[in-house]
């Protein structure tokens, strides 16, 4: 499958900076065509143009309105300012994006901002008073953009963006209420595709794009709707999520699923469908066989922005499990993580001791969507748990298990 | 249920077994110990016929109780 991928660089900026970005996206898509936009009046390093929204509008009209090959998936990448000119575009023209991708945009221009503007320009370009009213009456006035038909969105930012913290992106998400995925770039600045982060953001970028324009073949789907004979909350993830089809099937469940034996290269052609996520380090513990007994261990819990983090970056795991050298249970909110990952459409479960699984913990976890649990138990008498589990309580374990799964069973779970 | 068997805990298992079952799970999932540091107690290291027997006694006992048993880590070769 082809693809028309456009990119738009930021007020001030030019094709230049995303011109990195570009040069990946040709080389790994070599049958699809790339252009990269300039705004009137951009590509003077030493200057910055004042800011005209209707002509920059009317610029996209110009050069987007014209592409019309149905054969072809339509790719948009926006960078700040670009990103937000995009979204402005599909809202009024109504065209509808098959992958919209927003790199560092800013939510809303607020006082802050212009301290932060001249630490990224580095005493440089400076925005005459005239263009600063207008870009900040540009900005803040997209705040309230409603899409009529969702399409898939996938927001980057640099993790040490100088200019559009990270916080934008979150905003955004909670805004446009479609279906996007948020990725922190690990120490990214505002110009995420000339820096040292530019391999992580063009390793996301074009897997996201290879999952809008590869599609499912009909065996892809058999594997699927194998495991979701299965694990029935498959098919909701897939409604979610449907590029996850692909992966799915590589797994090795999913060539099982059509009596196809797992391939196993030390490079896949697909992504992790499983994730083992550690919420806390925290444990109540000391099991003799652990590695994490005796040990000094940092008490840290994860908290849920981390989690969704971790969420985002595996979009195709469909089945999370809490679990790892801490007891999930001490953290401070494990309902509130299981309900992040089921509110993804993510099939959740956990492993625990059961020490902390009294009756309110029980509930939580069910009111949060927990799919699956799985309770570590070496020992059959107090003793024996003693030497194997210190600081065990057998007889406060079974009784919260046999609790919990009484409580499952009357919800049908 | 998750439980981890080692030379010092597989006399006890047929009363492990028990106990699970009585715990309305659906599944019992026995594996060997992990971690280098554990070699030494891990049953594939000590296999010998009274553990294997001990093994296949617990496992029978399961299936007795309708419980499943999965075989995680060198579970199978024990017996
Ligand atoms: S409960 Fe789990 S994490 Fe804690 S010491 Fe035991 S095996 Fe390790």
């Amino acid at each position: 499958m082809k693809a028309n991928i456009f990119l738009l660089h930021g007020y001030s900026g030019s094709p230049i900076d995303l011109l990195p970005l570009e040069k990946i996206l040709s080389g790994r898509f070599p049958e699809s065509e790339i252009e990269s936009i300039q705004l009137p009046g951009h590509g003077n390093p030493q200057e910055v143009p004042s800011f005209n929204e209707d002509l920059y509008l009317k610029t996209l009209a110009d050069k987007l309105g014209l592409i019309a090959d149905p054969g072809r998936k339509k790719i948009y990448i926006g960078h700040s300012t670009g990103g937000t000119l995009l979204l402005r575009y599909f809202r009024d023209s109504g065209i509808v994006p098959d992958l919209l991708i927003l790199i560092g945009i800013p939510a809303d221009i607020d006082i802050s901002f212009l301290e932060r503007w001249s630490i990224h320009s580095d005493g440089g370009k400076a925005i005459s008073f005239s263009s600063t009213a207008k870009l900040v009456s540009f900005i803040n006035r997209q705040s309230k953009l409603v899409f009529e038909t969702p399409f898939p969105i996938l927001i980057l930012n640099g993790e040490e963006d100088e200019l559009v913290p990270p916080d934008h992106a979150f905003v955004w998400r909670e805004r446009l209420r479609t279906s996007s995925r948020i990725v922190i770039i690990p120490s990214g600045k505002h110009h995420l595709t000339v820096s040292t982060a530019v391999k992580f953001c063009a390793d996301t970028v074009t897997r996201a794009v290879e999952d809008i324009l590869s599609g499912h073949e009909p065996d892809d789907m058999n594997a699927a709707s194998g495991i979701a004979g299965i694990e029935p909350e498959l098919a909701e993830f897939i409604r979610i999520s449907s590029s996850s089809c692909r992966h799915i099937a590589g797994s090795p469940g999913g060539k099982r699923a059509v009596g196809r034996e797992p391939e196993l290269f030390p490079v896949l052609s697909t992504e992790p469908v499983f994730a083992n996520i550690e919420i806390t380090t925290r444990c109540n513990l000391e099991c003799a066989y652990c590695i994490r007994s005796g040990r000094p261990h940092p008490v840290k819990d994860m908290d849920k922005r981390t989690f969704a983090r971790i969420l985002d970056l595996f979009p195709h795991a469909y089945r999370i499990t809490l679990v790892g050298l801490g007891e999930p249970l001490l953290h401070h909110n494990p309902a509130g993580i299981v309900a992040e990952a089921v509110s993804r459409g993510r099939r959740v479960g956990l492993v625990t001791n059961g020490m902390c699984l009294d009756k309110e913990m029980g509930q939580n976890l069910l009111d949060a969507g927990l799919h699956s649990i799985a309770f570590s138990l070496d020992a059959p008498d107090q003793k024996t748990a003693d030497i194997v589990r210190k600081g065990s309580n057998l007889e406060r374990i079974t009784d919260n298990i046999r609790l919990f799964t009484r409580a499952a069973k009357k919800r049908g779970r | 249920m998750f439980s981890a068997v080692s030379v010092n805990t597989v006399p006890c298992l047929e009363e492990l077994v028990n106990l699970v079952s009585d715990l309305n799970v659906h599944i019992l999932m026995l594996t060997d110990l992990n971690f280098p540091r554990n070699k030494e107690e891990t049953l594939w290291k000590n296999i010998n016929p009274e553990t294997a027997a001990a093994v296949k006694k617990a496992t029978l006992s399961a299936f007795s109780k309708k419980l499943p048993v999965l075989s995680v880590r060198r579970w199978r070769s024990s017996g």
